[in-house]
């Protein structure tokens, strides 16, 4: 799965430390990432330090980067690791495999407005919830849910088709 | 809920997650104080850290023949450099004795007995030095050589018993001989050889020698003193010859006659067997020589560090020169072993 060479050069010239392609980065990849962030720990305050914290991590080792997935993959591993230790600390989670568990059906609040999607995906089955939540939350490309998943882009397919089509049934 | 209104609906959701240009901002701000307050980006660690993190047993095999440069290169430069300023000291009265220099003997200038006035110095080069006056060939006319030759051998007792050898070999004979054995032992050897065999006899003695150190050859041309007592001979025997002599002229002149035959034959014993003065040194190398001049302790010290080195030296030049057998031998070794302990 080959990244967008406009990305590559992007990269290229972050590694030499060119602010201006940092930011760059930043700017298209910030919204998917806070999205996920704050559908995660449902705190617009919480959610912009961790994903501070998850851009610094990625800037300071850009250089390690080889550009085998997008950069939005690769904040998106940071990011999730750094979900993990905030709920961890909290005591609520033990390994870094329940953040995509979560929220959890309890956690939701009674007055969050997408308290109903939020009811529905959790009723979904976990490959499904995780590629519904990447493509139509986070607006994570076919490619990008595919890397993030660790699967390719036709299983994405292929489990997007089933997870609408189950959550269609579960509401009939 | 129906399948587009579920997606609108998470499309909704999707917007009221999405952050305010303000949060865009803010997260920026952090972003950039963060990186200033840590890091300069990390760069990817090069292929060849990488290969010696993974491999660091290779290590010590690098940093030996390193060391073994460092250690003996040093000491290459500083024994070279010892040798030549030996060398040099050595070579010096050599080179510092120029022609105007020479000693030259006192019957180097019987030149008034040959009616030529004073005979120059010659060399070795100037040995073709053309005084065919009176058309007798170079090589009969009658010269007389001394010389005087220094040189240096490594085992001197073997040397000199060769240098004897040579001598009679040549059909030579010692005039004199004196062997000096203190710590360095040396010799003065003063030998007559044919004069038709010197070059060949003092060739021999460079071959057999470690070093000339010095080496001063004269030639001195006796062919007119030689001529000129054949003439006075041959008038004599004219006079002789010549009717009407008195007994006491006739006494007169053999008595003549015969101091003048005699003188020739003095000439010529003196033309046909060169004089040469051999010094001989036994070859003395810088460590011994350092030993012989420093204190004990130094020597001592010099010794001990000299073993250590040899030492050294004699550890590391096996294991360099193993090191293409001994790190494949060892690579494959271990992975053996590795396949083993799997199998198990």
């Amino acid at each position: 799965m080959e990244i967008h060479s406009e990305e590559k050069e992007l990269i290229k010239r972050a590694q030499l430390s060119d602010a201006a392609a940092l930011k760059k980065l930043y700017e298209d990849n910030f919204k998917a990432l806070f999205k996920y962030v704050k559908y995660k720990v449902d705190s617009t305050e919480t959610a912009e330090d961790i994903v501070a914290e998850a851009f610094t991590r990625a800037f300071e080792n850009i250089g390690k980067f080889k550009a085998k997935s997008t950069f939005k993959t690769y904040v998106y591993t940071i990011a999730r690791n750094l979900v993990f230790e905030w709920y961890k600390e909290k005591g609520k989670v033990t390994h870094v495999e329940d953040i995509d568990m979560l929220p959890a059906n309890e956690e939701v609040e009674s007055n969050d407005k997408s308290k109903e999607v939020k009811i529905l995906l959790s009723k979904l089955p976990e490959k499904y919830k995780k590629v519904l939540e990447f493509r139509f939350l986070f607006s994570f490309s076919l490619i990008e849910t595919a890397q993030a998943m660790n699967l390719t882009v036709a299983n994405i397919k292929v489990i997007q088709n089933r997870a609408l089509k189950k959550a269609r049934e579960d509401l009939q | 809920m129906k399948k587009e209104n579920l997606i609108t609906q998470m499309n909704m959701t999707s917007e009221e997650l999405a952050p305010t240009k303000q949060s865009q901002i803010r997260v920026w701000n952090k972003i950039e104080a963060g990186l200033k307050k840590d890091v300069q980006i990390e760069k990817e660690p090069s292929a060849l850290s990488k290969f010696f993190s993974k491999h660091r047993f290779l290590i010590p095999f690098l940093i030996a023949p390193v060391c073994f440069l460092v250690i003996s290169l040093p000491l290459i430069i500083n024994g070279n450099s010892r040798m030549n300023d030996l060398g040099d000291s050595v070579r010096q009265p050599e080179d510092s004795v120029s022609d105007e220099e020479v000693d030259v003997p006192d019957y180097f200038y019987d030149g008034d007995t040959v009616g030529k006035g004073l005979q120059p110095s010659t060399t070795r080069e100037d040995e073709k030095y053309n005084i065919n006056d009176n058309g007798t060939k170079e090589e009969d006319r009658a010269k007389e050589k001394t010389g005087t030759i220094s040189i240096e051998v490594t085992d001197f007792d073997k040397k000199f018993k060769e240098l004897n050898n040579i001598l009679v070999e040549m059909e030579g004979f010692t005039l004199e001989t004196r062997i000096n054995s203190n710590y360095e032992k040396s010799g003065y050897l003063k030998v007559r050889v044919p004069v038709a065999k010197f070059d060949e006899f003092t060739a021999k003695l460079r071959e057999i020698s470690y070093e000339v150190v010095s080496e001063d050859i004269s030639i001195v041309d006796k062919q007119a003193q030689m001529t000129s007592y054949e003439e006075q001979i041959a008038e004599i025997n004219v006079k002789l010859a010549k009717p009407g002599l008195t007994q006491s002229e006739k006494a007169q002149l053999e008595l003549q006659k015969i101091n003048l035959q005699k003188q020739m034959g003095d000439l010529k014993k003196a033309t046909d067997y060169a004089t040469l003065t051999i010094y001989v040194d036994e070859h003395v190398d810088f460590d011994e020589q350092v030993s012989n001049t420093g204190d004990e302790v130094s020597k001592l010290l010099v010794d001990v560090v000299a073993f250590w080195i040899r030492v050294l030296i004699w550890i590391f030049v096996p294991v360099i020169a193993l090191l293409p057998i001994l790190i494949p031998g060892y690579l494959i070794l271990r992975k053996f072993v590795r396949k083993l302990r799997k199998s198990k």
